[in-house]
């Protein structure tokens, strides 16, 4: 089998073909005089092809630029779809990276130099969006994320990026903001129209209470016009608040306790005082506790200091209000240092309205429970978990279906 | 050429010999093509050999074998040799010397 391979040009002529095979990859192992090198390089060649085929895949799907910049000579280089996103078409690094830095918007560019600097001296990456002016003088965002290198030595000399342009992003998120400004505008508006109906309804009853001579019917009407109040209050904090959707309680007992103050006692000798700290409610919760809390507390002034004495008649005469949350449920405390509830009074059978109305809405709207103590003046506890599709307040406290969802 | 070296092409007696790497992906792509080259242009005249230079490493020195695969025509002389997967059919079919029969 011994083959004659003396003849130089017969053998420069295998090697050339040797070489070709190998740039081909077509060749598996290298036979020396002594030994064989398998290319495994071939396979790991195929697998680096591979990856860097995917990423540039990935790098497409997500229309993203990559680039990299070296401060040492002052040149950017990068992706074919960097110079697309910028318009330019610069052939050496030099002068792309300073038509890119022009097209820069100049506040941008300043932010992007100083953030490029901070982040070779730091060692840390950034994010930032900015804004160029293509050579077709359209306006464009783009955000770009970059993470700085080292060098051999351990110090960061190039960095290193990706890029998108953002703008049609930038647009809807705009046109969204708008949406949602529109959106919370049109609501402040019904809150404060709900709130100004329901002021007239309240003047109306007013007008009339002063108008009737039955003092029975007056008490009623004054009922009924606090009663209103207390909503009217709530759509009046939800229009003036930053926030919409929750009502800040503290703030709107503060509020409550000091027209109620007002209106049933005149002169303000009971003191009132309300602690619901950190606690929000949305408007389905905030209108039945607030109705709860009205009468109770409308009761207390009305009834707890029939003389202006407390139940031992040392300290002075107080009503306090308490609102918690405590493992996902709500307590609520109304208490009095007065005379106590009438022994003969129960609270889930009495035939006041204003009772009745409290128990409707704690047990059945709400499915809470109440607790009365007597032993030193009166203090109501209404506990309640707040259920996750809140009844509505109906005319008859119905249980109202839940409506399906379209969007 | 002419037609009478394509009847002298038809009678000759083929002795080729395959050096291969185990079965490295172009080691197996080459013997694959080989084995359709005999089975087909040279059907019945040819005689194949196939040398794994990993199990004989000594062959491959002997005949001044560079890489793998390679593929060394030893008849008819003179000898030629075949570099790479032997997937370039043409090249092959060059070597050897079928190109004749379909002119």
């Amino acid at each position: 089998m011994n083959r004659d391979t003396d003849s130089p040009h017969l053998r420069l002529q295998e090697y050339e073909s040797a070489f070709e095979a190998i740039r081909n990859e077509e060749v598996d192992a290298v036979v020396g005089s002594r030994s064989i090198v398998l290319l495994k390089l071939h396979k790991a060649e195929q697998e680096l092809r591979q990856s860097e085929e995917r990423l540039r895949l990935a790098m497409d799907a997500g229309k993203l630029a990559s680039w990299e910049i070296d401060p040492a000579t002052g040149t950017l280089s990068s992706c074919r779809r960097l110079k697309e996103m910028f318009g330019v078409s610069a052939s050496d690094g030099k002068s792309f990276r300073d038509q890119c830095l022009a097209l820069i918007l100049e506040e941008d560019r300043k932010r992007l130099i100083e953030a490029d600097e901070r982040a070779l001296a730091t060692g840390e990456g950034f994010e930032m969006e900015f804004r160029i002016r293509r050579p077709d003088k359209e306006m464009r965002w783009l955000r770009t994320q970059v993470m700085p290198v080292k060098d051999g030595q351990g110090r960061f000399d190039r960095l290193v990026g990706i890029a998108s342009d953002i703008t049609e992003r930038k647009k809807t998120r705009e046109a969204l903001q708008t949406s949602l400004q529109e959106k919370e505008l049109l609501l402040r508006e019904v809150h404060h129209r709900v709130k100004n109906n329901l002021a007239i309804i309240s003047a109306l009853l007013d007008m009339q209470r002063q108008d009737v001579k039955d003092p029975v019917a007056a008490a009623v009407l004054r009922d009924l016009d606090t009663r209103i109040r207390s909503i009217v209050l709530l759509h009046e904090r939800l229009y003036q608040n930053k926030n919409l959707a929750w009502i800040d309680f503290q703030d709107y007992l503060d509020n409550l306790l000091h027209d109620l103050c007002f209106s049933i006692e005149g002169n303000c000798r009971i003191c009132c005082s309300a602690n619901a700290q950190e606690i929000c409610l949305g408007i389905d919760l905030a209108i039945p506790c607030g109705m709860i809390i009205n009468e109770l507390v409308t009761n207390a002034f009305k009834y707890a200091f029939p003389d202006g004495k407390t139940f031992d008649g040392r300290c002075a005469p107080e009503i306090r209000v308490e609102a918690q949350k405590e493992n996902g449920n709500y307590r609520i405390v109304v208490a009095d240092n007065g005379a106590g509830f009438p022994k003969e009074i129960d609270l889930n059978n009495s035939q006041s309205f204003g009772l009745s109305l409290v128990r409707m809405i704690g047990t059945h709207q709400l499915g809470g429970e109440f607790e009365l103590d007597r032993s030193a003046g009166t203090r109501v506890t209404f506990t309640f978990k707040p259920p996750k599709q809140v009844k509505h307040l109906t005319g008859q406290y119905q249980r109202t279906e839940a409506t399906p969802f379209h969007p | 050429m002419s037609k009478s070296d394509c009847s002298f092409n038809t009678s000759t007696q083929y002795h080729l010999i395959l050096f291969v790497a185990g079965n490295g992906p172009n080691s197996s792509i080459a013997r694959v093509n080989i084995a359709g080259i005999c089975e087909n242009e040279l059907a019945g005249r040819c005689t194949l050999t196939i040398v794994d230079v990993l199990k004989d490493f000594s062959a491959a020195a002997e005949n001044n074998i560079l890489v793998t695969p390679t593929l060394l025509i030893c008849k008819p002389e003179p000898e030629v040799t075949v570099i790479g997967n032997l997937s370039d059919h043409e090249k092959v079919r060059r070597a050897l010397n079928l190109e004749a029969l379909q002119s």
